[in-house]
């Protein structure tokens, strides 16, 4: 195969459910892997917040809607002659199908790279997939098409086994159901063919509660396959994988059970021939006997991701390298530098991956988990064993409040047992924490756990003894609560102590966690891989540093309202840090990430971004380089900021950045008074401790007022009241007081990006917000540069940014809110760490605004960072963002848009014009609707 | 965190870690003591059988398939380290056994975990009715990195607990036999000859010299329809060739080759039997080390002996690559003997280039390092059988 010269990349567009920053992680990879080869890259994405779409690492960056019409105009005016279809997930694979439909790739001679689109079509088709599956002797559930009791039951009694009934054309599944015997199978059928309006049912065999395993597989054009990875969900089947929590390796299963099933997969990818990688989703009977295959997706995934990063073997990156046509044994070991990418990895820990939910911020939407995907994010957490794992990774969920020891009061378990175990232990968003508080309470066992959910009894098993350590932690030796894997603050909780406390009585008796290097091999062959996670165990120290290291704190899970943005400004600032010659650390937990990927920095701690974690990196830093490291915090959303006032007291430079700044922000009254004495408008308002106070207040502003508890992210509990009975509505909601209650001002909204370096300030774009203020920023529509604003309101925006900054006194990047109702400028919140409007600034403008603020927070001039004082001249450029969103697809989610964020992504329109800039975006929202 | 060595200049052991390094386990009270020759000490705890035993720690990657390793006979005289940390998590069912004991000495473990109530034996069961201690609360990524970098192999494993015991322990290690001077052939082979029926259909007999051979191998031949006549190790090639044989398979086993003067001069025998026309001839492991061994060839101890199910070998003619089941501390040295007496390198391993296996100029003779049987382990090169037998059968 010749190499081709010129490679269309396509991403998978903004963050949705299901969707995620795994992709950006691919195509980053991927992109690198292609331009070190020599071969010129054009990608297409519509999410600016994304490292792929930089021209650093994209090539020829096209940021536009991923429509059928947008890539052929792109495959028309660009000319690649090849197409990489497998990094920009379902979004990318379905376009790339599209446009061998059209016949665009024929037309334009433009070859598909991995994946064969016949394998794709195979794989995703499901009758051609079960006839693919079948035909290479692998099971799939049997099933049957039935129009007739008769013929349903025929295959019912053939089977011997438990069935699902599923009605052709009913909305949704109505009238379907599961079957445990033959009576109830009699029931349903006839039920089911009575509900599909042309009297036909799917009778398929039932795998609820069979144990559910994923393979991610290489192959290349030599047919050599290789299994990176087996995963293990601790959900049975029923609950989709990426709302399952996830093992890695495989835990429960007989080595002739996962050879058997490692075998089926690998059968199943040499058989689509597919080049590059592939997921394959297996079902095991509980007892190992018997199997089935349930899903194959022909490209990287968000498993891929979580693969990756269990094993350190970088899947996309050596994906894109087989495109290209390389083989595996001859492309060297990614992570130890030695021969032969062609190996698998053994790994020497235990890996766990938990989601992590909306819910906190849609209390009424429905957290049963099921088929349908709920999770925006995950956390990843490796320790030796799999209890400190699931430990440090509830603890990566960054819970405020719920962590390990949680328990909902409304279970009512001090009484009684639940009446029914099962009911109570139905898959949901909390069922660990009911399956820990059931085993607490003693009103059950491992076994009974095991036996009411269906989970395999090996986990209930190591929850048991988890239980039983914390009943056994008071007056244990401390160590031993540190290798059982306790956080401090569950240790303080448990024993009555402040957390500050067993930390200090930690550190002063030398217990403190090793960094263990995840090096693909289980230490057998000598391995360089800059990628660590703490144990408590024997050390094991890296080469000393002879270069001060900068800590990038990390932004944890992807949430509502903390997405991919951030992750974008922790890999620009990781790479910014190592071009000034320091050693860039990165910490953070979240394994879909480019962030967490150990090229990206000089050194990576895969640890929960929480006090203790981020306290003992930096005491390990500290030790390896001789010399405190400088923290950053400023690119890790509000996960990162909050942990300044710790770090703080724990004495640790944090770059640009003081814990006072940061609560002079946070603190509404202070930072009404710091407006005032620097000459700025802010909001009219006050403070509510209780209702009375609540209309007093709202009496005296008018309506409409937005309330809002202070220490906020993503607008969780922010309100707009426009009438007294708004107000009452509020009420008697779950109210965090105190509340702050300002005037609602009306007027155009702008984001203002301002970068410090301690004497002048530098604004490189304003976003000015096109909904009415009122309406959340992460969910309205934006342009850069303002379309209705003077030059001269924009220059006073800036400015009245620009003190806020200096008087702040801070060395980096603050994001400023505020509304400008004519000459009227108020700002409505200031944040001293980049926010999501930064990727945006940086893709309207060209300019790396992130390496720009990290110069000036480690103490390099506006000059010395390349930018000009004042508000920063128009660009050629305008950029429209608009947000797109899955969640109000949840059930029980209110779909108007309102204070409350709700979108999970965002979209560019990135134009000569506003009105091309505003319908590209549009466009590309419409992709995703 | 933990106890520095002494300062002041060099003082070679003990480098003491008299301290477990995973929590305390309710199920495993007894403290036990690793010690290397070298006076490297790691405490842990005791499992299965409380006694001492010496042998050569070796560490496998493989994360399953416990049974299978502690049976396999080429683990006689070997204390297993397994660097995955969870074991014993399933319970082991008969059919994961490799052969009607345990030949393994003694096992070392991060965390041995006591598996759910079920059908089979647990993993300190099965070490507990072979008499074969197990030590728990090793950090075995420290000990297994320490063993790549060139600690000694020689050691115990035994309870015992804090400095008397240790140097009770140390002098145990240095006292052990050095594992390439010890017969364990005639130790774990069968003394008697045996013979099993094929499964379905009898296609032709394989005559298998049995070294300390693996049940997996053995159904790998049933399976493909050869009845297999098994002779002890001291068989000469005159008992092979009266056994009638489609296909001679010199079967894998314990130990260093070097020392089996007579069991090379008979592999060498059966090669040229099979040279000129005679029945064909597969080596797999210990085999595939004799036959290079009888052309005058050398074998050598490995740094890092292969043991685990994830690395990767090239059959060099065709360029397939395939993951296979590895266990071995040897390797044979290519080099003009094997080329003079018509054999050429057939495979490699992509990590480290280690011969994995050779194929005669006759075709009739070929061997193996690795295992194709896997148990435990990936079987993808499973078809080095079916091309033994089609050869065989031809």
């Amino acid at each position: 195969m010749t190499a081709p010269r010129k490679v269309l990349v396509i991403g998978s567009g903004p963050i949705l459910i299901g969707q995620a920053a795994e992709f950006d992680y691919a195509g980053v990879q991927a992109c690198l892997a292609l331009r070190e080869a020599g071969v010129e890259t054009i990608l297409v994405n519509s999410n600016p917040a994304t490292v792929m779409t930089d021209p650093d690492v994209g090539g020829t960056v096209l940021i536009g809607p991923l429509s059928l019409a947008y890539l052929t105009a792109v495959i028309e005016e660009h000319r690649p002659d090849a197409l990489l279809p497998t990094l920009g997930g379902q979004t990318g694979l379905n376009l790339a199908v599209a446009l061998d439909d059209a016949g665009v790739l024929e037309r334009h001679q433009v070859r598909v790279l991995g994946t064969p689109l016949a394998a794709v079509r195979a794989a995703e088709d499901r009758g051609g997939f079960r006839d693919l599956v079948t035909g290479i002797g692998e099971p799939v559930p049997e099933s049957a098409v039935v129009e007739t009791l008769d013929d349903g039951m025929r295959f019912v009694e053939q089977l011997g086994a438990a069935v699902v009934i599923r009605p052709a054309f009913t909305l949704g599944g109505g009238g379907g159901g599961f079957a445990h015997t033959p009576d109830e199978a009699r029931t349903r059928i006839a039920h089911g063919l009575g509900a599909s309006p042309i009297g036909q049912v799917l009778v398929e065999r039932s795998l609820l509660g069979w144990y559910e395993i994923e393979f991610e597989v290489l192959r290349d054009a030599n047919d050599t396959t290789i299994a990176i990875c087996g995963m293990e969900n601790l959900d049975p089947m029923g609950v989709h994988t990426g709302d399952s929590i996830v093992v890695a390796p495989i835990q429960t299963l007989p080595d002739p059970v996962v050879q058997r099933l490692r075998r089926c997969a690998l059968k199943i990818v040499r058989a689509l021939r597919l080049e590059g990688g592939c997921n394959v989703q297996l079902a095991v009977a509980p007892d190992g006997t018997d199997y089935r295959v349930i899903e194959v997706n022909p490209r990287v995934s968000r498993s891929s991701a979580l693969a990756s990063k269990a094993t350190g073997y970088p899947i996309a990156r050596i994906a894109a390298q087989i495109a290209l046509g390389r083989q595996l044994h001859e492309l060297p070991n990614p992570a130890t530098g030695g021969n032969s990418a062609a190996f698998e990895p053994a790994v020497d820990y235990v890996v766990v991956k938990l989601p992590r939910w909306p819910f906190d911020k849609f209390p009424t939407a429905d957290r049963s988990l099921g088929v349908q995907m709920k999770a925006t994010g995950e956390a990843m957490a490796i320790d030796r064993e799999f209890g400190p794992a699931l430990l440090k990774a509830l603890r990566s969920l960054e819970p405020r409040g719920r962590g390990w020891l949680w328990e909902d009061a409304a279970w009512g378990l001090d009484g009684a047992a639940p009446d029914d175990l099962a009911a109570f232990l139905a898959p949901s968003d909390s069922r660990l924490w009911r399956l820990v508080a059931l085993l607490r309470h003693g009103w059950t066992d491992a076994a009974g756990l095991a036996a009411a959910t269906g989970i395999a009894p090996w986990f209930t098993e190591r929850l048991a003894e988890l239980v039983d350590a914390e009943g056994r932690l008071e007056g244990a030796p401390l160590r031993e609560a540190k290798r059982q894997g306790f956080g401090d603050a569950e240790i303080a909780a448990l024993t009555g102590v402040p957390p500050i406390a067993v930390r200090r009585a930690r550190v002063r008796a030398g217990i403190t966690p090793s960094y263990r290097r995840v090096d693909t091999c289980a230490g057998e062959f000598p391995a360089e891989t800059p990628y660590f996670y703490s144990s408590y165990a024997l050390p094991e120290v890296p080469p000393p540093s002879d270069r001060r290291s900068v800590i990038v704190v990390g932004s944890g899970p992807i949430r509502i309202g903390q997405g991919i943005e951030f992750d974008y400004c922790s890999v620009r600032a990781a790479w910014a840090i190592r071009e000034l010659g320091y050693d860039a650390v990165v910490i953070n937990s979240n394994p879909e990430t480019v962030s967490t990927d150990y090229d990206a920095c000089s050194r990576l701690y895969f640890e929960p971004l929480d006090t203790e974690s981020v306290l003992d990196v930096v005491d390990h830093e500290r030790a390896l380089t001789g010399e405190p490291p400088i923290v950053l915090l400023t690119f890790g959303g509000q996960t990162a900021i909050d942990l300044a006032r710790d770090l703080a007291y724990g004495g640790v430079p944090v770059a640009g950045l003081t814990a006072d700044a940061i609560e002079v922000t946070e603190d509404r009254e202070r930072f009404a008074a710091l407006l005032d004495r620097i000459g700025v408008d802010g909001p009219r308002g006050g403070l509510a401790a209780d209702a009375g106070e609540l209309h007093r207040v709202a009496g005296e502003l008018g309506l409409p007022v937005i309330v809002r508890p202070s220490w906020v992210i993503g607008g969780r509990g922010i309100a707009v009241l426009r009438s007294p009975s708004e107000i009452d509505a509020y009420l008697a909601t779950d109210v965090g007081w105190p509340l702050r209650v300002d005037e609602l001002v009306a007027g155009v909204e702008l984001d203002v990006d301002v970068i410090s370096d301690g004497r002048d300030w530098s604004v490189p774009g304003i976003l000015e917000q096109l909904d009415p203020p009122g309406i959340h920023s992460g969910d309205s529509l934006a342009v850069l540069p303002p379309q209705t604003l003077s030059r001269g309101a924009q220059e006073r925006a800036a400015a009245a940014a620009g003190r806020i900054a200096t008087a702040l006194d801070l060395r980096g990047v603050l994001n400023v809110q505020m509304i400008v109702n004519g000459d009227r400028c108020v700002v409505i919140e200031a944040n001293p760490r980049a926010s999501r409007t930064i990727p945006i600034v940086a893709k309207a403008t060209g300019r790396d605004v992130v390496a720009a603020a990290v110069r000036c927070a480690l103490g390099g001039t506006l000059a010395e960072a390349g930018l000009q004082p004042g508000l920063a001249p128009d660009g050629p450029m305008v950029a429209v963002k608009a947000p797109v969103g899955s969640l109000w697809r949840l059930p029980g989610v209110d779909p108007t848009p309102g204070p409350e964020m709700r979108s999970t992504g965002e979209v560019l329109g990135l134009a000569a014009t506003y009105e091309v800039a505003r319908r590209e975006a549009e466009e590309a929202v419409a992709v995703h609707a | 965190m933990h106890p520095a060595p002494p300062a002041g200049g060099p003082q070679p052991r003990p480098r003491i870690t008299l301290e477990a390094t995973t929590f305390p386990d309710p199920a495993t009270p007894v403290p036990g003591i690793l010690a290397l020759e070298d006076g490297t000490l790691h405490a842990g705890r005791m499992a299965g059988a409380l006694r001492p035993v010496v042998g050569e720690l070796v560490f496998t990657t493989a994360a399953t398939g416990w049974g299978e390793i502690l049976t396999d006979p080429s683990y006689a005289g070997q204390i297993v380290v397994l660097t995955h940390p969870m074991a014993g998590s399933y319970r082991i069912a008969a059919a994961e056994l490799e052969s009607g004991e345990v030949h393994a000495r003694g096992l070392v473990v991060t965390r041995l975990v006591t598996p759910p109530a079920g059908p089979g034996r647990s993993l300190e069961e099965l070490a507990r009715e072979a008499d074969m201690p197990i030590l728990t609360g090793i950090d075995t990524r420290a000990l297994t990195l320490a063993l790549r970098r060139g600690a000694s192999r020689r050691g115990t494993i035994g309870p015992g607990l804090g400095v008397v015991d240790a140097e009770r322990a140390v002098r145990r290690a240095e006292a052990a036999p050095a594992w390439e001077s010890v017969d364990y052939v005639s130790a774990v082979a069968t003394r008697e000859p045996f013979h099993l029926a094929p499964d379905g259909d009898r296609h032709g007999r394989a005559v298998l010299v049995d070294y300390g051979v693996k049940r997996s191998l053995l159904r790998a031949l049933t399976a493909r329809g050869l009845e297999v006549i098994g002779l002890p190790p001291d068989a000469t090639a005159d008992a092979v060739r009266s056994a009638a044989p489609d296909l001679v398979v010199l079967s894998p086993g314990p130990g260093d080759p070097a020392r089996m003067g007579a069991q090379i001069a008979t592999a060498g025998q059966l090669a040229a039997d099979a040279g000129t026309g005679g029945a064909p001839v597969l080596g797999i492991c210990l085999g595939h080390q004799l036959l290079a061994l009888s052309t005058g060839a050398r074998t050598r101890r490995l740094p890092v002996g292969h043991h685990g199910g994830n690395h990767a070998v090239r059959e060099l003619s065709s360029g397939r690559v395939d993951i296979g089941a590895h266990n071995h501390e040897i390797e044979v040295v290519d080099g003009p003997a094997l080329v003079a007496a018509g054999y050429r390198v057939s495979h490699r391993d992509l990590n480290d280039g280690t011969v994995e296996g050779l194929v005669h100029a006759s075709g009739r003779i070929a061997s193996v390092q690795f295992h194709p049987e896997g148990a435990p382990g990936p079987i993808d090169a499973a078809r080095i059988f079916d091309l033994a037998v089609t050869q065989a059968l031809s």
